[in-house]
């Protein structure tokens, strides 16, 4: 039996950023591999787990690359510049510990001068006035290290909280519906799906949907269920309009930044939800996109909804989840996926 | 031989903040015991220790209190509120983990998270309404059953030392230093060699919120030369870097203290350090620190006390990757142990 938990922290050690994703994906195919009829890898390196069946064509992506950082260059002084890999504020980057694929943790700091002149948090956007700092003496002892080109991590781990109740961990986006992916491949271990299953661990999502647009193509899926997060708005750090609490049930997914789900495909997951009596949220969520849109203009019209996961805290080093909303999801997944889906 | 680095893991899994040093007391009067010839804790909870001899009185201390936070309140939903205690900046003070006294984890977060009005507002307002401790509670009942309003809580965070010899750790300040004594304490045993000096080796409270348990240690054994051994601002990396040579840097080796912000340090008494460095080939430096020691609080008590810093050089005090160089401390101690195998006259 897959634990979410220990899913979770295998993952988030293995997970390099987008365009990085080799070791996390040869971990994903190893622990699908037993629950699949088929596991390939693509060119761009998406990882395509397929349970074969008669109906309808599904691509069910959740994406497991993450944010990070790129070293641009390597200073006279020996500190590093670098450039963000996907979205990551100045709130975190200042704030956050490092870690490089080699091991060497490392800190964010700002520029003396920047400091003096910054008034508002907005003003540290410029990357330009930030630093990388691996344990410094000088230039020659950093560049046995690291090397321009070179990618870091968050360097914080998964945590249980609340008495493991709820998780909170880097890289709950995406990586804990890649775990939810997985506990639904398991859920259908013994069941003989109604639909034509692939299951797509997509590369590059976090620097604009790139992977899934890939997969799609070759997929040429008719519909797409897409697991991503979705903001949890039950905490002092989120003032957005609409979103979810954790522990509510995974969110159905109404809309995103880049997709309007499709009414026959949200009817058909609230149904898999209701007939095995599993609590659901709705996921309307404004902000961002998903791989659901890169699915949708990839080919041919893709009709999309998907199982989110309510999350605090998105993007940053402790993002938080209810253990039970993941294997909720994961049942949801399940559950939708192999009830026959007639378009 | 201890292993300074490893003795500061040690050290740091007991941390406290100021009034809240007994787990290392605890840990520390053990280690210390058998090291020396007495030992006490006095009322504040500083822990001295004593190696007796007949020559002159000389105070070395370093302190065992860490910054953090304490609870303020727990709101409905159950997150935490928090206030904190010591030199901590408020900006950019989260995402850590908090563990509590009682053992209670959360995540501190700023209130604004990625998106929000957070980003227009000016760094210097950045409070303690700017960030919360989510314990993963859902009710405010849940989050009390975990933590009390008035609980100390401190970071939780990864420790590295690099190929280069580079630590990276909280609380290196001052447990770095204690984890310093605690090795010199055991050279001195190993040696023996004390110069007859009437040495206290003292484990401090209360250090950042005002030097006060250095005060009390001070009153009580009234010396005639005091060292603090404590962490001091390095001058070596972008954030912090002044446009001249001759600035403290990570790895140079020990700081003897020019000043501190509370502190003019006693010239004749470096100058005496630094003979027993050069005569050792220990490497030296000068420092000057941007926060203030406990030298600073025992230099007047009785009829006046010589005292200094001698200091591991330090960047980004007081954050959750404080960086110093582990061959600076163990050059702290190896200073220490040279220049108190003479008699000090």
């Amino acid at each position: 039996m897959f634990d979410v938990y220990e899913l979770q922290t295998r993952l988030a050690n293995a997970a390099l950023p987008s365009g990085f994703e080799a070791p996390q994906a040869k971990l994903l195919a190893e622990l699908a591999e037993p629950f699949s009829d088929e596991v390939t890898i693509d060119t761009l390196g998406n990882v395509v787990a397929r349970r074969k069946g008669e109906g309808t064509k599904i691509a069910i992506p959740a994406h497991m690359d993450v944010l990070g950082l790129l070293v641009t260059e390597v200073g006279k002084d020996g500190f590093a510049r670098f450039d963000t890999i996907g979205g990551i504020s100045p709130l975190t980057l200042l704030a956050t510990p490092f870690v490089f694929e080699n091991g060497r943790r490392a800190a964010v700091r700002a520029e003396a001068a920047q400091i003096e002149k910054a008034k508002t948090i907005e003003d540290f956007n410029d990357k330009r006035d930030m630093y990388v700092d691996i344990g410094v003496i000088d230039k020659e002892t950093t560049e046995k290290y690291i090397r321009p080109g070179m990618v870091a991590k968050y360097g914080t781990h998964p945590t249980k909280l609340a008495g493991g109740r709820i998780l909170a961990t880097p890289y709950a986006d995406d990586l804990i519906c890649c775990v939810s992916l997985l506990l639904a491949l398991e859920n259908l271990k013994d069941v003989k799906p109604e639909n034509d299953l692939y299951f797509v661990f997509t590369v590059q999502e976090e620097v604009g949907t790139r992977g899934a647009r890939a997969a799609a193509w070759h997929i040429d899926p008719d519909v797409c269920f897409v697991a991503d997060v979705c903001d949890a708005i039950d905490s002092p750090s989120a003032e957005f309009p609409i979103g979810n609490g954790l522990g509510k049930g995974p969110a159905i997914k109404l809309r995103d930044g880049g997709a309007l789900s499709h009414r026959v495909i949200v009817d058909h997951i609230v149904d898999a939800a209701e007939e095995n009596a599993i609590p659901y949220q709705y996921d309307p969520m404004v902000y961002g996109g998903t791989d659901a849109r890169a699915m949708q203009h990839a080919r041919g019209t893709v009709l999309s909804s998907g199982v989110s996961i309510p999350t605090r805290d998105i993007h940053s080093p402790y993002e938080m989840v209810s253990v039970d909303d993941v294997v909720n999801a994961g049942r949801l997944i399940a559950a939708a996926a192999a009830k026959k889906l007639t378009l | 031989m201890t292993d300074i680095f490893e003795l500061h893991g040690r050290l740091v899994e007991t941390a406290g903040i100021s009034g809240i040093e007994q787990r290392t007391a605890k840990l520390i009067q053990e280690l210390a015991a058998p090291l020396v010839d007495e030992i006490w804790t006095d009322t504040p909870g500083n822990v001295i220790t004593h190696i007796r001899g007949e020559g002159k009185k000389i105070l070395i201390c370093a302190h065992m209190d860490v910054v953090g936070f304490v609870v303020r309140g727990v709101d409905e939903k159950g997150f935490v509120w928090l206030s904190r205690v010591g030199g901590v900046f408020h900006q950019f003070c989260w995402n850590r983990l908090l563990r509590f006294e009682n053992g209670a984890i959360g995540t501190l977060r700023p209130v604004m998270g990625e998106n929000r009005e957070f980003t227009t507002k000016k760094v210097s307002d950045i409070g303690e309404d700017d960030y919360f401790c989510d314990l993963g509670a859902s009710s405010r009942e849940e989050a009390l059953a975990m933590v009390s309003v008035g609980e100390g809580a401190v970071w939780v965070a990864d420790r590295q030392l690099t190929e280069d010899g580079v630590i990276i750790s909280p609380y290196f300040d001052d447990l770095g230093g204690c984890a310093v004594l605690l090795k010199l304490l055991e050279d001195l045993k190993e040696s023996g060699n004390t110069g007859g000096n009437d040495i206290y080796i003292v484990f401090t409270v209360r250090e950042e919120i005002g030097v006060i348990g250095a005060l009390v240690a001070g009153n009580q054994i009234v010396p005639d030369y005091g060292i603090a051994v404590d962490v001091t601002t390095a001058w070596d990396s972008p954030s912090n870097r002044p446009k001249y040579e001759g600035y403290t840097k990570i790895g140079g080796g020990p700081a003897l203290a020019v000043r501190d912000a509370l502190l003019i340090a006693d010239r004749r008494f470096n100058e005496l350090l630094a003979r027993a460095a050069d005569e050792n080939g220990i490497p030296y430096q000068r420092g000057f620190a941007k926060g203030g020691t406990d030298a600073s609080s025992f230099q007047g008590v009785g009829s006046g006390v010589a005292v200094t810093n001698v200091s591991i050089p330090q960047r980004y005090l007081h954050t959750a990757e404080e960086m110093s160089s582990l061959h600076d401390a163990e050059q702290v101690a190896a200073l220490l142990k040279a220049f108190l195998a003479k008699p000090l006259s």
